[in-house]
C-alpha cells in the first residue's frame, strides 16, 4: 500500500508548515476574503469565474474514509481511490460540463447550493509567495422538490499562491467525514 | 412482514400477482411496481440474494492473513477473512450467541474475531473457539461447540474476484456464469498476475431498487446518446458535431447474454481510428500489438497467448467485451477513453448494488488494474475512472440523479401499473466466425440482453433456474 495511507488525519498532506499566520492581520483577513469571494462564486454557480482563481498547477482530491478499528494502526483517510483526483484540465473539464451543457442531467435543473466556511487557520510556508491553509466546510444543497437538504461536511487542506498579487487555489484536499456517501453523487465542488 | 404464507406456490403475491403478470414474456414488459414493492422485495432477498453467487469483492483487498473486509450479501452482513492459511471465508457477521457483528469495521487485520458484547470468540474461518468464563460454560451443553461458528457461505474466486453464496450445495460458479465465462476471461484472466483492485471501493447511496441499476449493465446502450450527451458536447466521444452513433460510444457493437449475465463487445476499430494505427490485420497479436488490451501495457501483449484461446485473442482484438452485468447485481466497464489531447486513457471499474430495502441501493465502485501495471499507469487508470464513474463521474453522476426518479414513480398508484418495455428486440444473429457461446445479437445496442436479464429474474424468482 502507498505510505499516504498511514497518514494521520491530524496531519494536513499538503503543506510543509511553517508559522501560524495570525488571526486578524492582514494577510490573514486576505485568506479569509479568498474563502468568502470562493464560495459566493461557486454557490452563485459561477463557475468558469471560478476556475479562473485556480492556478494552472492545481492538484484537487477528496480523500476516502474506510472505517477502521481506534487501534488499527492503518489510517481510515485512503488516497489509492479518492472522490476526486482532479488537475486544473479536469476540474476546468468538469465546470464546463456544469456550465455549458443543457444536458448535464446530473445537474440539471441544478441544486441550489450554500457553503459555509469556517475554522480558517493559515500558515506560511517555505515558499514565499505560498501559504497552506485549513478550513472547514459545510455543503448544504437542496435538489428540485425535495424539502430536505443533503449536506457534506469536511476538512480542506489547501495551498493558496500568491499570483500577481492575487491569492489562487493551487492545491485542494478536501477529507470529508462520510465514509458511505450519503449522495447519489457528488459532482458539486467542495 | 408475512411471507411465505402467503405465497403457496413461491412464484405469487399476497394479492395474488404472479411473477409472469410482472415480467410479461408475450408483450415484453415488466410492470414498473417491480421496483417498489415490498413482497416482492422480501422474496428476492430470499430467492435471489440468499442462493444466488455474489460478487462481494477482490482478493488484492485482503492480501495478508488476518485481513478483513465487511460486506452485505442482499440484506446479510458477512465478513469476508483471509485465514492464517491464506484461504479466503466468507461467514455471516451474526454472532451466534446473541446476534450482535463480530467484525464492526470496514476493513482490518485480526487474529479472530471478538464479539463486543459477551466476548465469544472466532477464528478467522468462522469456527467457535471460546466463551468467557469457561469455567461457567456459557455456551450451554445442549450444541456442541462446532455447532456454534459463524454461519458459512460457500465462496468460490474467479480472477480474484470473491463469489459466496448461501447455495452450498447449487451449481458451481463456472456452472453460474456459463457461456460468459470466455468473455470475462479476455478481460481478467489473461496475464500471468492478473488484476487486483487499485484502493478500497468508492460507496455511496442511492435512492432506488437495486434492479434498476442492474439492469441498465445488462447492455443498455442505448441510453447513452441521451442521458450521458453531455459528455459527447465536450468533445470526449469524438467530434462534437458528428451525431453518428456509430463514433459515440460502440453502439454498433455485439451483445453477448448468457445466465442472465451480459457483455457488450465493442469493435475496437473505433479506437484503431483514433489510436491512428491499422485496423486489418488477420493476425490477432498484431493488432493487440499495437493498441493492447485496456490496461495492458506493450510489453505484457506477449503473455495473452498463455492464457487465451486464439478464439479469445480474436474477441478481444476484433471485438472487445467492454461494459456489462453480472447478475444478479454486479456490473463491470473496461474501456478505453478518449483523453484530452486525442490519446486514449484505459480504465476498468466493478460494480455492485446492494440492495438496502426496496427503494434503495449502496453502490460499491472498485477500480482495478493489471497487476503488473506500472504505479504510473494504475493511478492513471484511477484518475481517468474517478473523472467518468462512480461518486463525482461525469457518466455516472448522470445515471444517478435519473434512477430515483423511477424509483418515485414506481411508487405511484397509476404509474405502478404502468410498464417499462423491452419491445425492441434485434433476436439472435451470431456473426459467421463468432468465436464465443451463449445468446449473440449484433448491430445497433437493442433490448434484448437487457430482456434475458428480466428472463431470468423471472426464472429465479419461479424457482426455475
Amino acid at each position: 500500500m502507498p505510505q499516504e495511507q498511514t497518514l494521520r488525519p491530524d496531519a494536513p498532506a499538503i503543506p510543509p508548515m511553517g508559522e501560524k499566520i495570525r488571526y486578524g492581520s492582514p494577510r490573514y483577513n486576505e485568506i479569509a476574503e479568498f474563502y468568502i469571494e470562493e464560495a459566493l462564486l461557486l454557490d452563485d454557480n459561477r463557475l468558469l469565474e471560478w476556475i479562473e482563481t485556480l492556478t494552472v498547477d492545481l492538484l484537487y482530491t477528496a480523500p476516502m474514509r474506510v472505517t477502521r478499528m481506534n487501534e488499527d494502526p492503518v489510517s481510515d483517510i485512503v488516497r489509492t481511490v479518492q472522490h476526486f483526483d482532479d488537475n486544473y484540465t479536469t476540474i476546468r473539464l468538469r465546470a464546463r460540463r456544469l456550465s455549458e451543457s443543457r444536458n448535464v442531467w446530473a445537474e440539471n435543473p441544478r441544486a441550489r447550493t450554500r457553503r459555509f466556511v469556517s475554522n480558517v487557520s493559515a500558515h506560511y510556508t517555505a515558499k514565499l509567495d505560498e501559504f497552506a491553509v485549513v478550513s472547514y466546510v459545510l455543503l448544504m444543497r437542496n435538489k428540485a422538490e425535495s424539502p430536505n437538504y443533503t449536506f457534506v461536511t469536511a476538512r480542506r487542506n489547501d495551498v493558496l499562491r500568491l499570483v500577481d498579487g492575487k491569492l489562487k487555489l493551487a492545491q485542494r484536499e478536501s477529507i470529508i467525514d462520510m465514509s458511505v456517501l450519503g449522495v447519489p453523487h457528488l459532482v458539486t465542488f467542495l | 412482514m408475512k411471507r411465505d404464507a402467503h405465497v403457496p406456490d413461491g412464484t405469487a403475491l399476497p394479492d395474488g400477482t404472479k411473477i409472469d403478470d410482472l415480467v410479461r414474456k408475450q408483450t415484453q414488459e415488466v410492470m414498473l411496481r417491480v421496483y417498489d414493492d415490498q413482497d416482492l422485495h422480501d422474496l428476492e432477498m430470499q430467492k435471489i440474494f440468499a442462493r444466488s453467487w455474489l460478487l462481494l469483492g477482490h482478493e488484492s483487498e485482503i492480501p495478508n492473513p488476518g485481513d478483513f473486509v465487511t460486506r452485505h450479501m442482499g440484506s446479510d452482513p458477512v465478513v469476508v477473512a483471509r485465514n492464517t492459511d491464506g484461504v479466503i471465508h466468507v461467514s455471516l457477521n451474526v454472532c451466534t450467541h446473541r446476534g450482535m457483528r463480530v467484525a464492526l469495521p470496514a476493513a482490518g487485520n485480526t487474529r479472530m474475531f471478538r464479539c463486543i458484547y459477551h466476548g465469544w470468540t472466532y477464528r478467522l474461518d468462522g469456527q467457535f473457539t471460546g466463551a468467557p468464563v469457561a469455567g461457567e460454560q456459557m455456551h450451554g451443553t445442549i450444541l456442541e461447540t462446532s455447532q456454534l461458528g459463524l454461519r458459512q457461505a460457500r465462496v468460490t474466486l474467479y480472477a480474484g474476484f470473491i463469489f459466496a453464496t448461501w447455495n452450498i450445495n447449487g451449481p458451481s460458479l463456472d456452472e453460474f456464469l456459463g457461456d460468459i465465462k470466455f468473455y470475462l476471461d479476455t478481460i481478467f484472466a489473461r496475464s500471468d498476475r492478473g488484476i487486483e483492485v487499485c484502493g478500497p471501493p468508492q460507496r455511496f447511496i442511492i435512492d432506488a431498487n437495486w434492479k434498476i441499476a442492474s439492469e441498465q449493465f445488462a447492455c443498455d446502450g442505448y441510453h447513452v446518446l441521451s442521458l450521458h450527451q453531455s459528455t459527447r458536447e465536450l468533445g470526449l466521444r469524438g467530434r462534437p458535431e458528428t451525431l453518428d452513433p456509430r463514433t459515440l460510444a460502440g453502439l454498433y457493437a455485439v451483445e453477448v447474454a448468457a445466465n442472465g449475465h451480459s457483455l457488450r463487445c465493442v469493435n475496437a476499430a473505433q479506437y484503431y481510428e483514433r489510436a491512428a494505427a491499422p485496423v486489418d490485420d488477420p493476425d490477432p497479436m498484431v493488432q493487440l500489438s499495437i493498441l493492447p488490451p485496456v490496461g495492458f501495457t506493450p510489453e505484457m501483449v506477449p503473455q495473452l497467448p498463455k492464457h487465451l484461446s486464439r478464439g479469445q485473442l480474436q474477441l478481444l482484438a476484433k471485438s472487445a467485451p467492454s461494459i456489462g452485468s453480472i447478475f444478479p447485481n454486479s456490473a463491470l466497464i473496461c474501456i478505453y477513453r478518449p483523453k484530452l489531447g486525442g490519446f486514449l486513457t484505459p480504465m476498468m471499474c466493478i460494480h455492485t448494488f446492494v440492495p438496502l430495502g426496496r427503494g434503495r441501493f449502496e453502490f460499491i465502485n472498485w477500480f482495478l488494474a493489471e497487476r503488473e501495471a506500472s504505479p504510473e499507469m494504475k493511478a492513471e487508470m484511477v484518475r481517468a475512472g474517478i473523472l467518468f464513474m462512480g461518486t463525482t463521474g461525469m457518466v455516472e453522476s448522470d445515471d444517478a440523479e435519473t434512477w430515483p426518479h423511477i424509483q418515485a414513480n414506481a411508487a405511484g398508484a397509476i404509474s405502478r401499473q404502468q410498464t417499462v418495455k423491452y419491445q425492441a428486440l434485434a433476436g439472435e444473429n451470431k456473426p459467421v466466425d463468432w468465436p464465443g457461446g451463449g445468446a449473440v445479437y449484433a448491430g445497433f445496442s437493442k433490448d434484448d440482453t437487457q430482456w434475458r436479464w428480466w428472463n431470468r429474474w423471472s426464472d429465479v424468482m419461479k424457482d426455475e433456474a
